[in-house]
């Protein structure tokens, strides 16, 4: 069943031999060998056999479940040039750049526990403690905007949009834990 | 966010006049930026993010000057912790600098905003290549934007003038600092009067006072029968009655009629005390609920995107409900509760002051216990709704998707999912009832040991006499404790109803007091007779303050001319519909009919002039006429069957077997998509309006209905102004001029031929879609 799936539409995964991931002012850049058939390169430069792209934008496919893997590589235009399978396929340097990039999207703050929830009127007021001290952040519609992954992460959303984590429920203490664990 | 009010030490001493200041310029800011060599007066623009190019929370100072754009990193110390009025002015703010990077103005073009997930970087072109500057929070994100936007002006023409709106920060309560939860509604939960409250909800039963009066006379006297029965059956059966030598000796049959007739009589005030407060409770919802959706009905569009309808509905509902109870059941409760516990009192302090002070000795444990009984109840009582929440989600979605279900054989594992779900809110329900069982006897027993004090005080002051204490009184105090045993509970329980009807009505009232964006002219500009001509003139909008979703359209439409938008979903062109419809306000510019500002208009000419077909279609519960008919009731039964015959929906109508007084909407019979389009062409057909807007209308359609359709269609705009949205170019083939808009902008303007001779984006798309037609064999 895969194998007549595949056989229809192919994933193009980057080959870790002809992708090479660089930084350019902060940015990640992408040479790419280009695949035999690809008119749409030939047209642009018909001499050469390389895409040097200045700019690509990193997307997790599957942002709860991996971090690392299925990782879809984008143009400036949002077109697709291929998706990593894991990367740690990757040569070392390339590997410090991708996550580095994917550390600074996917940026979320780490909850080690939680002071306080105060409930009014169907919002929610939450004191917590991360690694650098204590915040407040007010979130809307509590219970959709406290995201289980699995049994044991949670993600919440404060109005603004910024995200909070909490790695483990099983690691945090039981007052932190019985606070959060109405809204579950 | 923490995000602290200034105080008024704080405010910026000496700021420049002309400083943009975006965040607030604070002392340590001040204190900082001069070690750097920067006054205050030569600060253009300031604004302030929390975090560090590391993504680590930091005070991080954006300052532009005339030279420079100087980026300062560090991190800011607070001493003496903010009181919870956050006015406290006992704060010692202290920035330490950990890093600094500075741009020549010369260099730097094109500031912006680069969002991430949840992150985000002020980015900006030095010497061509973007680079990313700083980092931000979302909270910090609405101030970055406006940097990015006044440094971007001040950058390429050297202008420093701003729009006062985007210096009101109103995202936090003025009076405490703490965060409005919904940056659309300006109500702070901490702040909201409670007081105030019900002195509204007061208000809502002023109507009702005598009733109100009647039902508090009979708690009154509920009270009061309450307390005189049990003194008639002890202390005064035992101590006259059946005590020789008193004046009632033998007199057993009177007492049981006393009894008797005091029992009847408190059932009978009782079911009157009932009867009346529901009445009164019932209208008092009721007008509520009025007061309610009519507020509803007259709010802006922007009101209902905001938030969940479905959300909404079932808010107001339990709100209004929730009030319900409380005066229907909670007050007559509370009063008669209250007023039984006084007199308990004053009766046990009249009979001896002494044992009634004992007696109260184990009331401020038993309230206690009570109080951490209910908040863990109530925390069970949660995790229950939470189940019962998820199993109701897991129903509707097996019930509503059955369909899907059953194609994809998923049968099973839809039961297991409801299963476990139904057992978890089964494991639930079973907690909430162990614990009742089990607390509140426990409570009950606490509340026991008053009686236990009473038997062995009051049995040893029987004995010797003390206080002139008789065993009959000691059988009537005994029931008297056992009085206030229901009045303690209640009064813990009334804690929390007070709270929830207090929650409720605040949520009903803020969406009675809400604004509507939208508001109609005072003195409209009567048009009378509507020609039909539309002009957009530089045309701004945005949803949210943040991104233009139109930005300076222009354009206009003879009357009786039809125009044609096209461009990419989401370009901005069913926004340009709602625009001219009123149902959100343009940012800048203006729309004009007939050179009449729309908002000059009465809100009754404005959409009786303007129609609109959208992709949208709404069917209300009632007959099929009775929908097209919608916008006007008073239309005959020719004009209906000729507006159906225009849509198209007359062949299908004729084939049902009640016609056009078929059932549909919510629950009845159910029509297709493009059935339900056709319905609401005919709706706006009836309409017979001067301007009609076709935003996709016949998309939900097949290739020969839409043909169909769109020829009956072109005959009616024959002398009416209309608009098409589609993104079929061939279904705008009678246009006679086309717009093409990208981004929210005017890309391209002109006729068909005109602009295939451009060669420009509508070209682009009319040969894809022709290529599409020719691959599969059709020639447009």
């Amino acid at each position: 069943m895969d194998n007549a799936l595949s056989d229809v539409v192919k994933l193009e995964y980057l080959d870790p031999e002809k992708a090479e991931f660089m930084l350019k002012n902060g940015y990640i850049a992408l040479k790419l060998e280009r695949p035999e058939n690809d008119p749409a390169g030939e047209e642009n430069d018909p001499e050469g056999t390389e895409s040097e792209y200045d700019r690509v934008f990193l997307h997790r496919c599957f942002p709860n479940e991996f971090t690392e893997e299925y990782i879809s590589v984008l143009d400036r235009d949002g077109n697709e040039l291929g998706v990593i399978r894991s990367i740690g396929d990757f040569p070392e340097a390339a590997r410090e750049i991708l996550r580095g990039e994917l550390r600074r999207k996917y940026h979320i703050f780490t909850i080690n526990a939680v002071l306080s929830i105060n409930e009014k009127y169907g919002y929610s007021y939450w004191k917590i403690r991360d690694s650098e001290g204590e915040r407040d952040f007010t979130v809307r519609d509590t219970y959709r905007s406290i995201n289980r992954i699995g049994t044991d992460r949670v993600t919440v959303t404060d109005v603004d949009g910024n995200r909070f984590e909490i790695p483990s429920l099983a690691a945090l203490d039981r007052r932190s834990r019985r606070k959060i664990e109405m809204y579950l | 966010m923490v995000y602290y009010l200034l105080t008024g030490a704080d405010k910026a001493h000496g700021r420049a006049e002309r400083m943009i200041e975006i965040s607030k310029f604070r002392a340590e800011a001040k204190t900082a930026l001069i070690k750097h060599g920067i006054r205050p007066e030569d600060i253009v623009i300031f604004a302030e993010t929390d975090l560090s190019m590391e993504l680590d929370h930091a005070a991080v100072y954006i300052v532009l000057t005339e030279e420079r754009l100087h980026i300062i990193e560090g991190q800011l110390m607070i001493s003496g912790r903010p009181g919870k009025m956050r006015r406290s002015a006992a704060v010692a703010r202290t920035f330490i600098e950990t890093d600094s990077r500075e741009y020549e103005r010369d260099k730097i073009k094109a500031p912006a905003v680069e969002e991430l997930i949840s992150a985000g970087y002020l980015t900006a072109e030095v010497d061509g290549n973007t680079l990313r500057l700083a980092a931000m929070t979302r909270t910090a994100m609405r101030d970055v934007r406006l940097f990015v936007k006044y440094a971007g002006k001040y950058l390429s023409d050297g202008s420093t003038e701003t729009d006062s709106d985007d210096f009101k920060d109103e995202r936090f309560c003025p009076k405490c600092g703490r965060r409005y939860p919904d940056p659309n509604r300006k109500i702070c939960p901490g702040c909201m009067e409670k007081a105030g409250i019900y002195k509204r909800l007061l208000a809502f039963s002023k109507k009702y006072r005598w009733q109100m009066l009647a039902v508090l006379l009979s708690i009154t006297a509920l009270s009061a029968l309450g307390v005189i029965a049990p003194y008639v059956s002890t202390s005064f059966f035992y101590d006259k009655v059946l005590t020789p030598g008193s004046g009632w000796f033998g007199h057993i049959s009177f007492v049981l009629i006393l009894i008797v007739g005091l029992r009847l009589m408190s059932a009978l005030v009782s079911s009157l005390t009932g009867v009346i407060s529901a009445r009164v409770s019932a209208f008092v919802t009721y007008d509520l609920k009025r007061t309610i959706f009519t507020a509803i009905e007259r709010l802006s569009l922007s009101f209902f995107t905001a938030r969940q309808t479905g959300g909404l509905m079932n808010q107001i509902n339990n709100d209004a409900n929730t009030i319900y109870w409380f005066f229907c059941s909670g007050v007559p409760e509370f009063l008669k509760n209250a007023v039984q516990l006084i007199a308990v009192f004053v009766i046990m302090f009249i009979m001896n002051p002494a044992l009634a002070g004992f007696s109260a000795v184990i009331l401020p444990l038993f309230a206690y216990t009570v109080w951490r009984i209910n908040r863990l109840m109530m925390t069970l009582h949660q995790r229950r709704y939470a189940s019962s929440r998820s199993m109701n989600s897991a129903l509707s979605d097996a019930l509503s998707g059955f369909r899907v279900v059953k194609t994809f054989a998923r049968e099973k594992e839809e039961t297991a999912r409801f299963d476990k779900r139904s057992r978890r809110l089964a494991y639930d329900g079973r907690n909430v009832t162990i614990f009742n069982n089990t607390a509140f006897p426990f409570a009950s027993f606490i509340m026991y040991l008053s009686n236990i004090i009473v038997w062995a005080i009051g049995g040893w002051m029987v004995i010797s006499g003390y206080g002139g204490m008789t065993y009959g009184k000691l059988m009537a105090f005994i029931a008297y404790v056992g009085l206030m045993n229901q009045p303690m509970f209640m009064f813990v329980d009334m804690i929390y109803w007070f709270s929830d009807c207090t929650n409720a009505a605040g949520r009903l009232f803020e969406i009675a007091d809400a604004e509507p964006d939208v508001t109609e002219p005072e003195q409209p500009v009567i048009l009378g007779e509507m020609r039909g001509r539309v002009e957009f003139r530089d045309v701004e909008f945005s949803y949210d303050k943040a991104r233009k979703v139109i930005d300076g359209v222009s354009f206009t439409v003879e009357p009786g001319e039809t125009l044609g938008l096209v461009g990419h979903s989401g370009a901005g062109k069913s926004t340009l519909a709602n625009l001219l419809m009123r149902l959100y306000d343009v940012n800048a510019g203006e729309i004009l009919i007939d050179g009449v500002n729309i908002k000059d208009l009465s809100f009754a000419e404005l959409r009786a002039g303007v129609g609109i077909v959208s992709q949208e279609t709404y069917l209300f519960v009632g007959t099929i006429a009775d929908n097209i008919r919608y916008a006007r009731p008073e239309a005959s039964f020719e004009e209906v069957l000729t507006a159906a015959r225009i849509s198209g929906a007359h062949d299908f109508i004729v084939k049902l077997p009640d016609g056009y007084d078929t059932k549909i909407g919510f629950g009845y019979k159910d029509l297709s998509g493009g059935e339900r389009q056709r319905l609401s062409i005919a709706r706006a057909v009836l309409l017979n309006p001067r301007i009609l807007i076709l935003d996709e209308a016949t998309a939900a359609m097949d290739t020969q209905t839409e043909r169909r359709i769109q020829d009956a269609l072109t005959l009616l705009s024959k002398g009416r102004t209309t608009i098409m949205i589609a993104h079929r170019l061939s279904t705008l083939r009678d246009a006679g001029k086309l717009v093409v808009i990208e981004n929210g902008k005017v890309q391209e303007t002109g006729t068909h031929n005109e602009l295939l001779v451009k060669k420009g984006t509508y070209s682009k798309l009319y040969t894809l879609q022709l290529e599409a037609l020719k691959n599969i064999g059709v020639e447009e």
